[in-house]
C-alpha cells in the first residue's frame, strides 16, 4: 500500500482527451521528483502509449501514478489498468510490429518496455489488462 | 479547418503544431495541408514541432505520414524543432524515421528547402 506521503494520482481514461491529461500528469510528477526533461518526456510518452491502448482496445480504464521509494532510491510508478477484453496472445503483443489494429505500428507495448526501467504486464482474456511501469531517478 | 493555424511564408507552407493532436484533428490537418499543397505553388512544407511536448507512436505515424503524402505530390516536407525528449523516446520506441526529413529549427528548415530547389522539390517555379 502506498504511504500517506506517496498518495497516488488517478486519471480515468474515458475519452480521447484523457490520454493527454494522463501523460501531462505523469510529466508533472516526474518533473517535481527531479527527472530531467528527457526522462520526463519518456515517462509521459510511455503513459500516452498505455492510455492510448486503454482508450482504443478497452474503451475505458485508468492510470495511477505514484512516487515510490525503496530506501534511498526514488522513482515513479505508473499502473495502467482496464477491465476490457484482455490480450489473447500476450507474447506476440510484446513483440515489435504486432498489432490487431489496422494501420498501427504495433510498437507501443514493446517500445514502452524499452523506454522504462521496469515493465510488467498481466492480462486475461475477458478480464482486462494491467501494465505496471517504473522509472528510477 | 483544422485547429492548427497554417500560413505561407516565402513560398513555404508553415505548419506550427502547438497542441496535442489526435484522431480527428490530425486527419483534418492532413487534409488541409494536402489541399494547400495541391492548390498552391509551394517551395515546400515545414511542420514545426517545437511546441509539441511528446509524440507517441500513433501521433508520430500520422504526423510523419504527411511528409510521405506531400512527397507523392512532389512537394518536400521538413519537420523542425523536435525536442531531445521526443527524439530519445522515438528511438527507444524504435520508430522508423528513415524517410523523415528534419531540421533543427524553422530557419534551418527554410534554408534546407531553398537549397533543395531544383532537386526533389518542385521545379516548375519559373515556368
Ligand atoms: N489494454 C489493452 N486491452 C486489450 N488489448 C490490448 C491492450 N493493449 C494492447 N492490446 C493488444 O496488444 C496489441 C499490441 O499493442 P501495442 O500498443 O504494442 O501496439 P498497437 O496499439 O497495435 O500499435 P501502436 O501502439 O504502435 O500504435 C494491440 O494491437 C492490441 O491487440
Ligand atoms: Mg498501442
Amino acid at each position: 500500500m502506498p504511504e500517506g506521503k506517496n498518495r497516488a494520482t488517478r486519471i480515468d481514461i474515458e475519452q480521447e482527451s484523457s490520454i493527454y491529461k494522463a501523460s501531462e500528469a505523469a510529466r508533472k510528477i516526474a518533473s517535481k521528483l527531479g527527472f530531467d526533461n528527457i526522462k520526463q518526456c519518456k515517462i509521459a510518452t510511455a503513459v500516452s502509449e498505455l492510455a492510448t491502448n486503454i482508450h482504443r482496445y478497452a474503451g475505458s480504464g485508468f492510470i495511477l501514478i505514484r512516487i515510490i521509494d525503496i530506501g534511498s532510491r526514488q522513482g515513479v510508478e505508473i499502473i495502467a489498468e482496464d477491465i476490457g477484453p484482455g490480450i489473447a496472445d500476450l507474447k506476440s503483443a510484446l513483440m515489435d510490429n504486432f498489432s490487431t489494429s489496422a494501420g498501427s505500428l504495433g510498437i507501443g507495448l514493446p517500445g514502452t518496455q524499452r523506454m522504462m526501467d521496469e515493465f510488467e504486464i498481466e492480462s486475461k482474456t475477458g478480464k482486462g489488462t494491467l501494465v505496471k511501469i517504473r522509472e528510477w531517478l | 479547418m483544422s485547429k492548427v493555424g497554417i500560413y505561407i511564408n516565402e513560398g513555404s507552407l508553415i505548419v506550427p503544431i502547438q497542441t496535442d493532436l489526435r484522431n480527428d484533428a490530425l486527419e483534418q490537418l492532413q487534409k488541409d495541408i494536402l489541399k494547400t499543397v495541391r492548390e498552391t505553388r509551394l517551395r515546400g512544407v515545414i511542420i514545426d514541432l517545437s511546441g509539441v511536448s511528446l509524440l507517441d507512436t500513433y501521433q508520430a505515424k500520422k504526423i510523419f505520414a504527411i511528409g510521405k503524402m506531400t512527397g507523392l505530390m512532389g512537394t518536400v516536407t521538413v519537420f523542425t524543432g523536435l525536442s531531445a525528449g521526443i527524439v530519445v523516446s522515438l528511438t527507444d520506441l524504435d520508430f522508423d524515421s528513415s524517410e523523415v526529413l528534419t531540421s533543427i529549427n524553422l530557419e534551418e528548415g527554410s534554408k534546407l528547402l531553398k537549397s533543395m530547389k531544383g532537386t526533389t522539390a518542385r521545379t516548375d517555379e519559373g515556368s
